[in-house]
């Protein structure tokens, strides 16, 4: 049981970001992660190749955390990608103001997507994924992640300039 | 072949800057990138985009998520044994005592009835205080709560 979780250790980091990547609340990140951690260290079918792993466990996250956001949706009959937007919770000190202002933007940007697209970028961008890995992740054809990724990316930089513009 | 449409080449700078293009697709953006100054300025906008997306969400995790499942081994290999220990010392020595007791013709039948009632009475009770409990643990909403 230990040597599982020494296995997946590595990869809880990249397994919260990207379940706040689709849930955008810290707390329901964690326990989605946890929920997954769970199941992962009892199930029989987990790969012990370390590639296949990363994939596997990320699947996992993306369907637990899709599934929480499923049934908030059912209770709360939220309709579309409307979240509210969070006030900034990490303020680095060290940074200047500059740089720390572009993150808030890029973060707000990064809210104002919609989950599928802000889910394959973080896959990406974040936590290093190949085109492979991402299609069976999020458990789409592996012809349509660039398109796919690239639309998202040319959706966030819109979203950015939007700030951009309206902040000035 | 003919070179690409900027239409054609915008996906493949995503498939450039991920570095999974063929090598056939890599020659045909070059290509097309030599000569076309929009999709440049593209490609540089989306790779600083990159930086600043690399920068503004730290990859961290709460080191209390794993703190659940990170039982020192050798604390919980002590804990198990104790537990087996305990139990299968116990079970025997009661047995032992209650068996005595009963045997023990010094002692009146009517008292062995009475104390015997008594420790089934509070047996009885420990059981249904520990039922509660359990189906109470079992429906905490807020057991992942840390406080």
């Amino acid at each position: 049981m230990s040597e599982r979780l020494t296995l997946l250790k590595p990869l809880i980091a990249d397994a919260m970001t990207h379940a706040m990547a689709i849930q955008q609340c810290e707390q329901r990140a964690a326990d989605s992660v946890q929920q997954v951690l769970e199941r992962a260290l009892t199930v029989t079918d987990m790969p012990s190749d370390k590639h296949q792993l990363k994939a596997w466990f990320l699947r996992s996250v993306h369907n637990a955390a899709i599934d929480v956001i499923r049934r908030q949706r059912k209770e709360q009959g939220l309709g579309g990608e409307d979240y509210e937007l969070q006030a900034p919770t990490m303020i680095e000190p060290e940074h200047q103001f500059e740089t720390w202002q572009t993150q808030q933007m890029v973060r707000m940007g990064l809210k104002k997507l919609p989950i599928e697209q802000r889910e394959i970028i973080v896959l990406r961008e974040i936590n290093g994924c190949s085109y492979a890995d991402i299609a069976e992740i999020m458990q789409l054809e592996q012809g349509t992640v660039m398109s796919r990724l690239h639309r998202a990316r040319l959706a966030l930089k819109q979203v950015l300039e939007m700030l951009r513009r309206g902040e000035k | 072949m003919s070179g690409l449409t900027c239409e054609q080449a915008a996906t493949l700078i995503s498939g450039f800057m991920d570095n999974e293009l063929t090598q056939q697709q890599q020659q045909q953006l070059h290509q097309h990138l030599a000569n076309c100054a929009g999709c440049q300025s593209q490609l540089s906008e989306l790779q600083q985009m990159r930086e600043q997306l690399r920068s503004a969400v730290p990859k961290t995790f709460d080191a209390q998520l794993l703190a659940k499942f990170e039982v020192d081994r050798s604390s919980r290999w002590a804990f198990i044994t104790g537990w087996i220990l305990v139990l299968a010392t116990l079970l025997p020595l009661v047995l032992y005592g209650l068996y005595s007791y009963w045997a023990d013709d010094s002692i009146p039948v009517a008292l062995k009835l009475i104390t015997s009632c008594l420790g089934v009475g509070f047996l009885l009770l420990f059981g249904a205080v520990a039922r509660q409990r359990w189906i109470a643990a079992k429906n905490d909403r807020y057991k992942k709560v840390q406080l």
